[in-house]
């Protein structure tokens, strides 16, 4: 959220690179072409990431009117993830476990009363234990809908700026991929480098900037 | 050198950033004059943060009150602790921005914006971020202003010596500006 509306942190990015002329209809496709992806409570996938329209994150795709804004590009990043209740998982296969158990001993005393071999108490081995808990997950997905995060994104593509509503690094840095994979433009967040570049200082002020030495105060001690 | 090595290497002018504008918003009453002629009001707000920069975990959080002005902000300046981050109240006509911005990498957070006038969802679009970039072209011309003066060596000695004179006065408690 962020660019309708709530709350307003996020962080700055530099686009490196131009638009092509035809922006509106390359730029809709590349997104549509890394559109979000629903997780699937059978897949092996934990998370999922990609584009959705902003004011409508569970849309199934981007329409027009829903991105382009005169010289602002809106859309949103989202970030589905599964988040087991893992007390749940621990003892619906705890009993599933228990269950099976039974069916094994009665499995072994067959055997034995065939072949007439003395056996250890019948147990699972970490394979089926590992089999039933999967099982167990499976069927809590079925159960459960993965948590959604929704990060806005606003790109004004007459200043190259791009406003991205996380403050997190990590996020930060998925989304300057995801960005550079769909664009094929690079992102660079903003700093006190950048922002000198972008209000024009000269080459030499820019080399002045790199080669000085941080001061600080300094104060002799009384 | 490449890019990611400049901007690392560079970090130091956005804290040194918001010490400059702690000095001008002390000593100038809170006005401050753009390269354009326009003037703006921007006062340091109820937290800042100060930080030892040789030892990373020494870090002094003020908040509350007005702790730009309190002689504990001042006593962790003279002991060598940078502004790593600090709440600022920005004014221009008759709108208010508040939100914190970090010295390494210039960005704002938690800001709070004037009240929207449009109702409609494409207006409130074009609104808010209009009173975004509003915001952000302001900090941009402070930092260019700060930039003309850092990058002035005579200038800056000046513009230098004055900030250290006035953090000694700030911390031994002596008021004697004129």
């Amino acid at each position: 959220m962020g660019a309708l509306e709530g709350s307003l942190s996020f962080k700055t990015f530099h686009v490196e690179g131009e638009p092509p002329n035809d922006f509106q209809q390359a730029y809709l496709h590349n997104l549509q072409s890394h559109f979000f992806e629903p997780l699937s409570p059978v897949g092996e996938d934990e998370r999922s990431v990609g584009w959705v329209p902003a004011q409508d994150p569970i849309a199934a795709e981007f329409q027009r009117n829903q991105v382009f804004f005169n010289q602002y590009i809106v859309f949103a990043m989202r970030i589905d993830k599964w988040s087991l209740p893992t007390p749940w998982v621990k003892a619906l296969t705890k009993k599933k476990i228990e269950e099976r158990l039974p069916e094994l001993e009665a499995e072994e005393a067959k055997k034995q009363k065939e072949d007439g071999k003395l056996r250890p108490t019948a147990k699972l081995s970490k394979r089926e234990k590992d089999k039933i808990k999967l099982e167990v997950i499976t069927e809590v997905k079925q159960k459960i809908l993965p948590t959604m995060k929704i990060i806005d994104v606003v790109w004004n593509i007459s200043e190259c700026t791009v406003r991205f509503w996380s403050t997190s690094n990590a996020v930060c840095d998925e989304f300057a991929e995801l960005f550079e994979a769909t664009f094929g433009l690079t992102l660079n967040q903003d700093s006190p480098f950048l922002m000198a570049q972008h209000l024009g200082m000269t080459e030499k002020q820019l080399d002045s900037m790199v080669e000085a030495e941080p001061w600080y105060p300094v104060f002799d001690e009384q | 050198m490449d890019l990611f090595e400049k901007i690392e290497r560079t970090r130091h002018f956005g804290e040194l950033f918001l010490l400059w504008l702690w000095y001008h918003s002390d000593i100038d009453d809170t006005v401050f004059y753009l390269s354009d002629g326009s003037a703006l009001t921007l006062a340091i707000d109820n937290q800042i943060t100060l930080e030892a920069k040789l030892t990373e975990a020494e870090r002094t959080v003020l908040s509350g009150g007005a702790p730009a002005d309190s002689r504990e902000a001042f006593e962790a300046l003279r002991q060598g602790k940078i502004v790593s981050q600090a709440k600022i109240r920005l004014q221009r006509d008759e709108k208010e921005w508040v939100f914190a911005l970090t010295g390494s990498t210039l960005s704002m957070t938690g800001l709070k914006i004037p009240a929207l006038m449009t109702k409609a969802d494409d207006d409130k679009l074009y609104e808010r971020q209009a009173l975004i970039e509003e915001a952000d072209a302001l900090i941009r011309g402070l930092y260019e202003k700060f930039l003309t003066t850092r990058l002035d060596q005579e200038a800056w000695k000046i513009e230098f010596a004055n900030i250290c004179d006035w953090i000694a006065r700030k911390a031994s408690g002596s008021e004697t500006e004129e």
